[in-house]
């Protein structure tokens, strides 16, 4: 008696969470993954770890796509992405993109890397905006990205001034990704702001991501400036 | 009442002395400093890394010690014959098993805790800013391995062996997150998914607590967490699952 | 019978059910037992291994429930709270935590018992005087010998002042010199008006202490023997259980 009431009531329970709780995960059937890539989270997923899942795999993509240094980016400064033709570098960049955010949409720091990396570095802005429609269809009131959608959209027009201004809004944030002020230090430069991108460099010293930081040191040095404001600029 | 606190103190004492106690906290600590290095990886998101990378091995510790204890400790009561001078006494085999039970979400909430206060001091030297949701990820996971603890005890008098336990306990903590996936799986199948259908309707909804894989889900995607369901949610499960363990206790031949 | 039992078993029978892959096998326990146990009187239970002693006092406890027949315990139904309370069990090669003293032990189990703190102390003392563990009252288990843990056995067992004592093998592991202590101690507890039933392979002992012995073979009492039919020989006890339960073992 007591067995079959107590499985009643666990029956019971089960189907009133089933009605009331509404996951906000994906259901299975608008989720994309590839077999491989289903089987390769599946043990993370299986123990609840949706968000352990997503952060192990955007290391996988930071690793897949290296530093600044390991790109080979600028030289020296002002001279950063000269060739705006798409780039065939890092096919799997965008699946990987949109890997994690099947896991986790609201990710919104893979989302914003993702897209800024396709748009600004890559230079494949039909792959950034795949990838933010996909963040938006689950995030749809983030007016940050539609500030990078409109930020793809000058790009394309090569209004660099608007993209500066699109992206600086986001930038503020604690969040934003460090690689966005290295873009926005590249445009200032560009713009013929050298103060301001002086200003960004020294910011992205004390920065998490060590790759931006390394770089955002040589170009200080190319630019004849001090990593620390109250000593002045360097000797060339 | 009396007699249910005094054996959960004692169980409590139990497994605090326990040699697998002691290893899952150890290996608890090894991780929480593993989930810094891997932190580092994560660049930008270092902070993120380290938080999930912590609550998470926080709360396999704290199940693989608690459903390890409730596997275990009425099993090898009951083999030592230890159990045979309680129930000797006027401890009621409800007192008994309320008691224990008590005494193993006790020292899985004590060691939670400990591994939290350990994982705190790693973010906040890092450079976190604390977040009250943190100590709502920690009650998630608390609510989780009790009903895991739950399940477990069921369980090990069912089918009187440790090891089914653990693998059937673990197989429903996984399947426990897969309530939307059998869902879908089942309305499509015939048949030959009727036991799955089934098994869904009794397999705890383990996403209800997963407030700790919710933390930044913003407003519109989410009406909030729903604490108080979760809550009721987790006792009604857990006195079933102590429920059910009674009834097989209630008659056994010791 | 002019003396009230303080334990009686009454036509009892246990059978043990086993099932596995849909066939259940029936082992039984004890069949139709019958026996009594008076107040201020010890009874031995004597019998081959497997011959239903610890099953007989496991029904008086209610670890076991009858299949059939009546446990009565002071006139009330095995295995009641308020009848446990007036009991005091010690099983065969009893096990306690290792990390506990003996101190901390008979704490717990006398809280359990509904002792209050006031008086546990003064109790735990003067069981662990009387089973002669004072000096190691706070030293931990690990390491105790087994008639150390014997011991402790015993003090938990007469902690909190019990009326019926079951003793399942009381001497086991135990020195000749503690074994003497021990049964000292049980004959002052039966002159105090305690009932004993111990089940034990130590004929020697049993017909020092006893008043009567009854005699198991294969789950029945197949004799129960008096006093007066041991006292005047010394090893007439072993002769009687011997005679008892050969014809069964040889059967067997």
């Amino acid at each position: 008696m007591v067995a079959a009431l107590a499985l009643a009531v666990i029956v019971g329970a089960d189907a009133l969470v089933g009605r009331v709780f509404q996951s906000p995960w994906p259901r299975p059937s608008e989720v994309h993954l590839s077999y491989d890539d289903a089987v390769r989270n599946a043990g993370l997923m299986s123990l609840g770890m949706r968000r352990l899942a997503a952060d192990i795999e955007f290391i996988r993509l930071l690793e897949y796509f290296g530093t600044p240094s390991e790109r080979g980016e600028g030289t020296e400064a002002g001279v950063h992405h000269e060739d705006e033709s798409p780039s065939d570098s890092y096919p799997e960049f965008e699946g990987r993109v949109l890997r994690i955010l099947d896991i986790d949409p609201y990710f919104r720091y893979a989302a914003e890397y993702g897209a800024g990396a396709l748009a600004f570095d890559l230079h494949r802005p039909d792959e950034a905006i795949a990838v933010l429609r996909h963040a938006l269809a689950r995030d749809p009131k983030n007016w940050r990205y539609q500030a990078y959608l409109a930020a793809i959209a000058f790009q394309k027009q090569r209004r660099a001034e608007q993209v500066h201004d699109q992206l600086a809004a986001v930038a503020d944030d604690p969040e934003a990704p460090t690689m966005l002020k290295h873009l926005l230090a590249f445009l200032d430069l560009r713009l013929g702001r050298r103060e301001e991108a002086i200003r960004l460099y020294r910011e992205i010293l004390s920065s998490r991501d060590k790759g931006y930081a390394e770089f955002a040191r040589g170009a200080l040095k190319r630019l004849g400036a001090a990593q620390d404001p109250a000593r002045g600029a360097e000797e060339p | 009442m009396e007699r249910v606190f005094i054996l959960a103190a004692s169980s409590l004492r139990e497994q605090w002395r326990d040699r697998a106690w002691q290893v899952a906290m150890l290996f608890a600590g090894v991780m929480l400093y593993f989930s810094v290095l891997l932190g580092i990886l994560a660049a930008d998101q270092e902070l993120r890394a380290l938080l999930d990378f912590g609550l998470s091995f926080i709360e396999l510790m704290a199940l693989a010690a608690a459903i390890f204890g409730a596997a275990t400790g009425v099993l090898r009561e009951m083999e030592t014959k230890s159990i045979y001078l309680i129930l000797s006494r006027p401890v009621s085999r409800l007192e008994y098993l309320l008691g224990r039970y008590l005494g193993l979400v006790l020292s899985m909430l004590a060691a939670v805790s400990l591994m939290a206060g350990a994982h705190l001091i790693l973010l906040l030297l890092r450079g976190w800013s604390f977040r009250a949701d943190y100590l709502l990820a920690l009650y998630g996971i608390a609510l989780k391995v009790a009903v895991a603890a739950a399940v477990a005890t069921f369980f090990a008098l069912f089918s009187t062996s440790a090891l089914s336990a653990l693998v059937i306990t673990g197989i429903l903590w996984t399947l426990g997150h897969f309530i939307a996936e059998m869902r879908f799986l089942a309305a499509r199948g015939g048949l030959s998914l009727l036991p799955l259908a089934a098994l869904i309707q009794l397999v705890p909804h383990l996403q209800l607590f997963n407030f700790r894989d919710r933390l930044d889900i913003p407003a519109s995607a989410a009406a909030g967490e729903p604490v108080l369901l979760a809550t009721a949610y987790a006792a009604l499960y857990c006195t079933c699952c102590l429920a059910l363990a009674y009834a097989l206790i209630r008659r056994k031949d010791f | 019978m002019g003396v009230a039992s303080a334990l009686s078993y009454d036509g009892v029978s246990k059978d043990y059910l086993y099932s596995h892959l849909g066939r259940t096998t029936v082992t039984r326990g004890v069949a139709e037992l019958n026996l009594q146990v008076a107040a201020g009187e010890a009874v031995g239970l004597l019998g081959l291994n497997g011959s239903g002693k610890t099953t007989t006092m496991k029904l008086a406890l209610g670890l076991l429930a009858p299949t059939r027949g009546a446990v009565l315990v002071f006139g009330s139904p095995a295995g009641g709270r308020e009848t446990r309370r007036r009991m005091g069990y010690l099983p065969e090669l009893p096990y306690f935590q290792p990390y506990l003293t003996p101190s901390e032990t008979l704490r717990l189990f006398g809280r359990l018992s509904g002792l209050g703190a006031a008086e546990l102390g003064g109790r735990i003392a003067e069981s662990l005087e009387r089973v002669g563990l004072s000096a190691q009252a706070d030293r931990r288990m690990t390491g105790f010998s087994k008639g150390m843990l014997q011991r402790v056995g015993m003090a938990q067992c007469l902690l909190h002042d019990p009326q019926l004592l079951l003793l399942d093998e009381p001497v086991s592991g135990l020195d000749p010199l503690a074994i003497a202590e021990f049964r000292d101690l049980l004959v002052r507890l039966r002159e105090a008006g305690v009932a004993l039933l111990i089940a034990s392979h130590s004929i020697s002992e049993l017909e020092r202490v006893c008043d009567r012995a009854a005699i198991l073979a294969e789950g029945r009492v197949a004799r129960v023997a008096a006093q007066s039919e041991w006292s005047a020989s010394p090893g007439r006890l072993e002769d009687i259980f011997v005679e008892t339960v050969r014809p069964t073992a040889r059967a067997a």
